[in-house]
């Protein structure tokens, strides 16, 4: 199976061309096999991510032929073009750099203290939100995000993504938390740049959360004028 | 490359569940701390794992803390500290409620009491597990909320961060810790940190197996070797867990765990190749049991073409009880199934056939040698100044085998009591040299080398050779072997190719891990050697096991100059017979039941199972029921 491979270093791109060899009879690889196979055979310190290889750990995101996908669950085929996430700014080869995302609720996302209010609750809508794995696979062709300086591999993150909301939305069915910590929240989202959504197509999630449904549509309706534009009432 | 300097009170390496709740801990005592990890933040074994916690008292009030302390102990084969155990048993609780208090959120009752597995794990003699709806993934949430707060002390994190190694002060045979050397890859740079203490959480050497390993990638045993090369002493080395049921192919899946001895269902048995029954009443049997048992199997010869067994669960779905345990089996093993599915098929998923599994690397029960507070012991059994160790990384607590969830229960318990040690503990500076400009000085000359081979070419030489033998079986020859061809990859690692590129420089990265991973294969290959007799999960089939009634010893090891390693045992207190033979009763009465179950007449047999699945499942569907 041939497939091409992006190497990115320093600042010299090109796109490499391998074949990957079978390891079993019917084997329908992954492209973390390929990935695996392509540093011990041809490109000795070629750079990507990965950790759990089962769906889990959320650090293997990559794109294939433009679209992102975890490299461990995501199944190959002829002639398929592997490259970085374009959302974020590359570090090396397929590896890119995180940690803007990761800090940007850091110290002003409210948390909710102490337990007990939760024991008698549905805690169904807060588990859903809980099976994210931040894989970030979310942040593609989200206009919010886009508008951050994504050149800059040390720029802080103004402005928010699909995953940012979630863990904001996390706070607003969590029954432990308060009306105080709620209302924060909601102001967290707005300086976020929310208003983003209103006028968005949505945004899809890489282990099949609901994005739209349970994250961003109530979130917009608890903002004053709530009422999220027509155009994102169809997609409903 | 350029060096950046950083000064703070308190440094934690690893954001898992110990890392974590260290680094809280340390903050909440008023501390400045920056928390490293090489992984993504909180992206750990903790994140992956199931999700499955020990607290004590969480079915019945039955639950002592001595009868937990004790099972922990005897199942380890009274090998681990008794110290240990009791601060676990003592902690679990309180250490529950920590994770509560950052989110966790259990399955409620009616009364609003967290639900447990409503069963006994393998070894546990209560059923003291909760599990959670998304496995380890709420676990890593409650965790990252924990890094979100805003507190009176302060606390950075650093994600993309190899730590390195650390700075050390040898003054009047003391030796203390000031800091160490972290690699930042993200931004490119060396971070030279001085702090008054460092805790090492960032256990698990599960890579040096690879691909038969279900942990993260990133555990190639660098807590262990940072530590020993510091100058501590590490204990039961050779102790490494191996879950007996993974899966062997396709590659893609090799490795990642299909299932426990407890969701063996009450039916389930081990076969070899021949189909001939190895081990029956899975379910009342420790990990260590059933892993042995396939890797004698194998080692006969009487393995499957991939060097597996079969974990055959069809009589589980022989009669009435058949839908109630798919019930049982899904809303509590959804996430193996999912990979059962994904690598066997969906007929393995629905248990119509017997599932081709094979042993894989899990957990290394030994560790950084310790007491009951994480503060680190040199070679003479000295606290060694400011370096503390928790979770995966400390050792001396689970002896020969762990029981299953009681790690992300420990990784808490044992991180809080490091945090706090090292927030307490006053700076000791002695004003005399650190290493640290050797350790700078050796790091830099590295970049920019030449060398015809690379860190990954021996870090998968290595593997294969480990899996095969000091994998879960060993013998005497081969591991001599082994202990040989170490040393030779060890030269050759010093000319390897490592390129000068600043950010993420993956041949830095595999030459940095791959040295750690050849200490580590040192460790363990050496400590095995000097355990001749088979014991937990240390597995010789040269030897007869371990007879009763000997006195327990825990192996010991630690550099003692540069390149020789010094092995030593050190004896540990038998837990009180007249407890042992209880414990062995109670599993003999649990084997005792389920064999007796098999007999039964299906219909009396299927009445209990419903039974118990039911109260495993807290209640069945109506559907199910109505089978029945
Ligand atoms: C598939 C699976 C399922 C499991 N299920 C359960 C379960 O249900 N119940 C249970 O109790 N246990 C379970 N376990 C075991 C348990 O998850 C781990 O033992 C536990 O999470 C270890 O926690 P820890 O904090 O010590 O280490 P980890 O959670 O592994 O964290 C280690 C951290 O150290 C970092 N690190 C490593 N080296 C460096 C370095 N040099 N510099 C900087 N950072 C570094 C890593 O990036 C990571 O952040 C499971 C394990 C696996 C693999
Ligand atoms: S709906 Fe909002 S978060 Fe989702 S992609 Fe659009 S702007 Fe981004
Ligand atoms: S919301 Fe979905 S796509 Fe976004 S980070 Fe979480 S799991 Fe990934
Ligand atoms: S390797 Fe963990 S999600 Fe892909």
């Amino acid at each position: 199976m041939k497939l091409k491979l992006m190497v990115i270093r320093e600042d010299k791109v090109e796109l490499e061309s391998f074949e990957y060899q079978q390891q079993v009879i019917g084997e329908k690889p992954v492209v973390l096999d390929v990935l695996l196979q392509y540093q011990e055979n041809q490109n000795k310190d070629y750079a990507y991510r990965y950790g759990c290889r089962n769906g889990l750990c959320g650090v293997c995101t990559v794109e294939v032929n433009g679209k992102p996908k975890l490299a461990c669950k995501c199944r190959v085929g002829e002639g398929d073009t592997i490259t970085p996430l374009s959302t974020l700014p590359v570090l090396s080869d397929l590896v890119v750099s995180r940690q803007a995302v990761s800090k940007q609720l850091v110290e002003k996302l409210p948390v909710p203290q102490g337990t007990g209010q939760d024991n008698n609750a549905d805690n169904t809508d807060y588990q859903r939100l809980n099976r994210c794995i931040e894989c970030y696979a979310c942040l593609h062709e989200c206009p919010m995000h886009e508008k951050n300086d994504l050149t800059n591999r040390q720029a802080d993150y103004l402005y928010g993504n699909p995953y940012s909301l979630l863990r904001i939305q996390r706070n607003l069915v969590d029954a432990n938390a308060t009306e105080e910590v709620k209302e924060k929240s909601l102001k967290l989202a707005r300086d976020l740049g929310i208003e983003a959504c209103r006028d968005c197509k949505g945004c899809r999630c890489g282990v099949g959360i609901n994005l739209k449904k349970d994250v961003i549509r109530p979130l917009l309706f608890r903002l004053p004028n709530g009422e999220p534009d027509k155009s994102i009432e169809k997609e409903y | 490359m350029q060096v950046v300097e950083k000064q703070y009170d308190v440094v934690v390496v690893g954001s898992g569940g110990a890392g974590t709740s260290a680094a809280v801990a340390a903050r909440d005592q008023g501390c400045s701390v920056l928390l490293v990890s090489k992984d993504p933040i909180n992206c750990s074994d903790s994140k992956i794992s199931e999700g499955i916690v020990t607290v004590r008292g969480s079915e019945t009030d039955k639950d002592t803390e001595t009868e937990l302390s004790s099972n922990i102990r005897i199942q380890g084969d009274d090998i681990g500290r008794a110290e240990h155990a009791r601060a676990f048993a003592e902690d679990s609780q309180s250490a529950y409620e920590w994770m509560r208090q950052q989110g966790l959120k259990p399955h409620f009752d009616e009364s609003g009491k967290a639900k447990t597995l409503g069963m006994a794990m393998g070894g546990h003699t209560q059923s003291r597990s909760i599990d959670h709806a998304n496995g380890g993934l709420d676990y890593a949430h409650a965790l990252r909320q924990a890094l979100t707060e805003k507190q009176n002390g302060h606390l950075d994190y650093m994600e993309d961060a190899w730590f390195l190694d650390l700075y050390v002060q040898e003054s009047e045979q003391r030796i203390s810790v000031q800091g160490g050397l972290i690699y930042h890859a993200a931004d490119g740079v060396l971070v030279s940190v001085k702090a008054q203490a460092v805790v090492l959480a960032c256990g698990g050497i599960g890579t040096l197996y690879f691909p038969h390993t279900d942990t993260m990638r990133g555990n190639t045993g660098d807590a262990y070797a940072i530590a020993a090369r510091a100058g501590a002493k590490l204990v039961d080395m050779e102790q490494i867990q191996f879950i007996p049921f993974a899966a062997v192919n396709p590659p893609s899946h090799q490795g990642l765990i299909v299932g426990e001895p407890v969701s063996a269902g009450a039916l389930g048995v081990i076969r070899d190749a021949t189909g001939k029954v190895i081990l029956s009443e899975i379910m009342a049997r420790t990990r260590a049991e059933c892993a042995a048992a396939i890797a004698q199997a194998v080692e006969e010869g009487r393995g499957t073409d991939h060097g597996g067994c079969y974990l055959d669960l069809t009589d589980n779905i022989q009669g009435a009880s058949a839908e109630p345990f798919r019930y049982v089996m899904k809303t509590k093993a959804g996430s193996l199934l999912k990979v059962v599915r994904a690598s066997m098929g969906s007929s393995a998923a629905r248990f119509e056939v017997p599932w081709e599994v094979k042993p894989s690397a899990h957990y290394c029960m030994g560790g950084i040698a310790t007491d009951e507070n994480g503060q680190v012991f040199d070679a003479n059994s000295q606290p060694i100044h400011g370096l503390l160790a928790a979770g995966q990384a400390l050792g001396g607590l689970h002896g020969s085998n762990r029981l299953g969830s009681t790690s992300l229960a420990e990784a808490i318990i044992f991180g809080r009591r490091a945090g706090y040690q090292a927030a307490v503990s006053a700076p000791l500076n002695s004003g005399s040299d650190t290493n640290e400009k050797s350790v700078i000085e050796y790091y830099l000359s590295m970049l920019g080398r030449d060398g015809e081979s690379y860190g990954i070419d021996i870090t998968r030489a290595l593997q294969k050779a480990c899996w095969k033998f000091i994998g879960p079986a060993r013998n005497e020859k081969d591991m001599s072997e082994l202990k040989d061809s170490i040393s030779q990859r060890e030269q050759q690692l010093d000319d390897c190719h490592v390129s000068s590129s600043k950010y993420f420089n993956q041949s830095f990265i595999d030459v940095v891990e791959a040295r750690n991973l050849l200490q580590c294969a040192t460790f363990i290959v050496q400590s095995a050697l000097s355990r001749k007799r088979s014991l937990g999960a240390h597995f010789r089939t040269d030897s007869r096991p371990d007879n009763l009634g000997k006195r327990p010893f825990s192996v010991q090891c630690f550099w003692e100059s540069e390149g020789q390693l010094k092995i030593v045992h050190e004896d540990r207190e038998a837990s009180p017979v007249g407890a042992r033979i209880k414990l062995r009763m109670q599993q003999g009465g649990k084997i005792l039941m389920l064999k007796l179950l098999r007999h039964l007449p299906l219909g009396l047999r299927d009445k209990i199972l419903i039974k118990k699945y039911a109260a495993a499942a807290g209640g069945l569907p109506k559907e199910n029921v109505h089978e029945a």
